[in-house]
């Protein structure tokens, strides 16, 4: 959970956690809360619900929420045990332990069912479903639905650039020198010793993409290598989910000098560091939006504008045409 | 059904280990997981093919038994498989997860390369590498010939929300099993206990949905169910801790059965599969059976829910060693 850490909120980090875990739709949280605690009023005082199958089920939820609460939900030790195991950013996962969704579905599905009157039933659903409906947000990617942003453009379900950015990339790789001499490297080497393993890492085209493609290209396509891995491209972004730390990274640092110089986001980039970080970094291929490259720069580095293509200047560095 | 996908998967799991540690080609694997499945669908035909013939014989009345509950089954399937269809994620997690099969399949290779990068590993990572999930996905891509992607990310998704409903039936079905005892007489076979569960259970599918579709935060089950159900983590918050969950609620209700214990370990095992989210599968069987198996004392179970629980704990603790340097699972030979 991004900025609920243990140093900010000490014996708090628990349930600032279960606050922002619940969120808005904390009336589920309140449905299972409110069954636990009638069904445990009236399991004391009636036979009846004793001996009913509903108060079983209900001494789970009691029995799951106390242990929890005893062990991995108890602020002492999780104040101690949690920074230590790096579980601080994935620390909501442990709620899972707990069934809310099965709970909240539970009960509810006891007042639709129990009621012996069908349409108090039904009353009883039409009233849940008004108060779900207008008290309680949608679930964000069936919002994102809704507002027509998460919605496919192609079967592969990446952004529509991608396919022929890397069509292009290959298209143009495969017309090189370093290409021709790394199929022959390759022929005989044996993926199983750490040296053929790198040597077929480093035949493959090696590119940066804008950060809105980044993630998706070695998903569609894993013949194309990435300069950055994803927890260094996150780190770049601003993005501390991780919970990692590449200051002191000397490829991160070569890295985010590229981005930094191809989007013109640093003045002080030279081309003489543009062509020493894409030297030690082994890029290939440099691909930025039209509109935001840096042209200058890119062509005084040594870079060459392969094709524009949906919106994208692809340029390569370093690779020699047959 | 559900047993057996969680059985297929603590399979798969077994074999794609064997094969990645051994440093062994995907699709040596695939033609391995083709031959073995094979194997067993053809031991089913032989051996279960009278609980088949019956199983379909009383389909129909079994049907007809859930009313207008069918209707409303079909419907909430059928919405929450279109959300999966639809839906593009675009997160990083997306990255390393379909990334995996992609570069799996690739290189033909299991685990030996970065996924976000491409770059060779000299070692496993333990935290991905011991799930063999992603895996599943490349093996699919490989046998029917698909694009990986679209396997992973439309594909497997599907059929892991269809199962995810099918979780929650069954589910429903343990929770509100006497349900129908207590609302009255048997009247006709519109109300007797059978069909009144049905019906319940099918009201719970419902009211799950429901949940899912209101759960308004990134953090909660139902936002990984609909938008990421092609990651293990989905498959344990939305189908091996609601069937833990069911198999604690058995056990609270004295029903000490060793079977219980026997789909623990199923779960347990396929949860490793899944994600190293599977710990958390142990956490909620020690919070739901323990306390019980303690207070009723009934120590001759005590074994049987560590050896439910040993996939996760075997996991856990290969894990631990390879995290402070006491394993080394070497990615090459040499």
């Amino acid at each position: 959970m991004t900025g609920v850490t243990v140093s900010a909120f000490g014996l708090r980090f628990v349930p600032e956690c279960l606050k922002v875990y619940m969120g808005l739709s904390w009336p589920f949280f309140a449905v299972i809360l409110c069954g636990m605690a009638a069904y445990l009023v009236f399991a004391g005082k009636m036979k009846t619900v004793r001996a009913g199958d509903e108060w079983p089920v209900t001494k789970v939820f009691w029995l799951i929420m106390i242990c929890m609460g005893l062990t991995v939900c108890n602020p002492f030790p999780v104040r101690k045990i949690v920074p230590r195991f790096g579980m601080t950013t994935v620390y909501y996962r442990v709620f899972w332990v707990f069934p809310l969704t099965v709970g909240a579905a539970y009960y509810l599905t006891l007042l639709w069912t129990r009621q012996k009157k069908r349409w108090l039933g039904l009353l009883l659903f039409a009233i849940c479903l008004a108060a779900l409906v207008f008290l309680v947000p949608l679930n964000p990617g069936v919002e994102n639905l809704r507002s027509r942003t998460a919605l496919p453009t192609n079967v592969y379900k990446v952004d529509g650039a991608i396919p022929g950015l890397c069509s292009a990339v290959h298209e143009d790789y495969e017309k090189t020198e370093e290409y021709a001499a790394s199929a022959e490297t390759l022929a005989g080497a044996d993926l199983k010793s750490a040296e053929g393993a790198e040597l077929f890492a480093a035949a493959l085209p090696r590119c940066i993409f804008p950060f809105k493609l980044e993630f998706a290209v070695r998903q569609y396509d894993a013949g194309i290598a990435l300069s950055f891995d994803r927890n260094m491209r996150l780190y770049y972004e601003g993005n501390r989910s991780t919970g990692l730390s590449y200051k002191g990274n000397r490829t991160y640092r070569q890295c985010a000098l590229i981005l930094r110089g191809m989007y013109g986001l640093d003045d002080t980039v030279t081309e003489k560091q543009m062509r020493r970080c894409l030297k030690k970094t082994g890029t290939d291929y440099l691909i930025v939006e039209s509109e935001l490259a840096n042209r200058l720069l890119l062509e005084r580095s040594g870079c060459e504008l392969v094709t524009q293509s949906a919106g994208y200047d692809i340029y390569r560095f370093g690779l020699t045409k047959v | 059904m559900l047993l057996g996908y969680f059985v297929y998967y603590s399979l798969f799991e077994a074999l794609c280990l064997f094969f990645e540690l051994r440093l062994m080609s995907l699709h040596a694997l695939s033609i391995c997981t083709a031959v073995l499945m094979a194997v067993i669908l053809a031991a089913g035909i032989l051996y279960g093919r009278k609980d088949w013939a019956h199983w379909l014989s009383s389909l129909g009345g079994r049907l007809k038994s859930h009313g207008f509950g069918f209707w409303i089954l079909l419907a909430v399937t059928a919405a929450s498989v279109l959300i999966v269809l639809l839906y593009t994620d675009a997160s990083a997690d997306s990255d390393y997860y379909v990334g995996m099969a992609s570069t799996a399949l690739f290189t033909d290779t299991l685990g030996r390369f970065d996924p976000t990068s491409g770059a060779a590993l000299p070692v496993f990572k333990a935290r991905y590498a011991l799930c063999c999930f992603p895996y599943h996905s490349a093996v699919m891509a490989d046998l029917f010939r698909l694009p990986v992607i679209v396997q992973a990310r439309s594909v497997t998704s599907a059929v892991n929300v269809l199962m995810a409903n099918i979780a929650v039936y069954r589910l429903g079905r343990v929770l509100f099993t006497g349900h129908a005892r207590q609302l009255g007489k048997v009247r006709s076979i519109g109300n007797s206990p059978e069909t009144l569960s049905r019906r319940a259970a099918d009201l719970f599918v419902l009211a799950v949905f429901l949940v899912n579709l209101f759960s308004s935060t990134i953090y909660l089950p139902g936002i990984f169910l609909f938008t990421r159900a092609y990651e293990g983590k989905a498959l344990i918050a939305n189908i091996c801790l609601p069937c833990v969950f069911g198999i604690c609620a058995c056990y609270m209700r004295g029903n000490h059965d060793s079977r219980l214990f026997r789909n623990l370990f199923w779960i347990s095992f396929a949860g490793v599969c899944f994600s190293a989210s599977s710990v958390f599968l142990f956490v909620l069987s020690a919070c739901g059976i323990l306390p019980v198996l303690l207070f009723r004392r009934r120590w001759k179970d005590l074994p049987l829910f560590v050896f439910a629980c040993l996939p996760v704990i075997l996991w856990a603790g290969v894990y631990y060693m390879t995290q402070h340097g006491m394993l080394y699972l070497s990615a090459v030979r040499g």
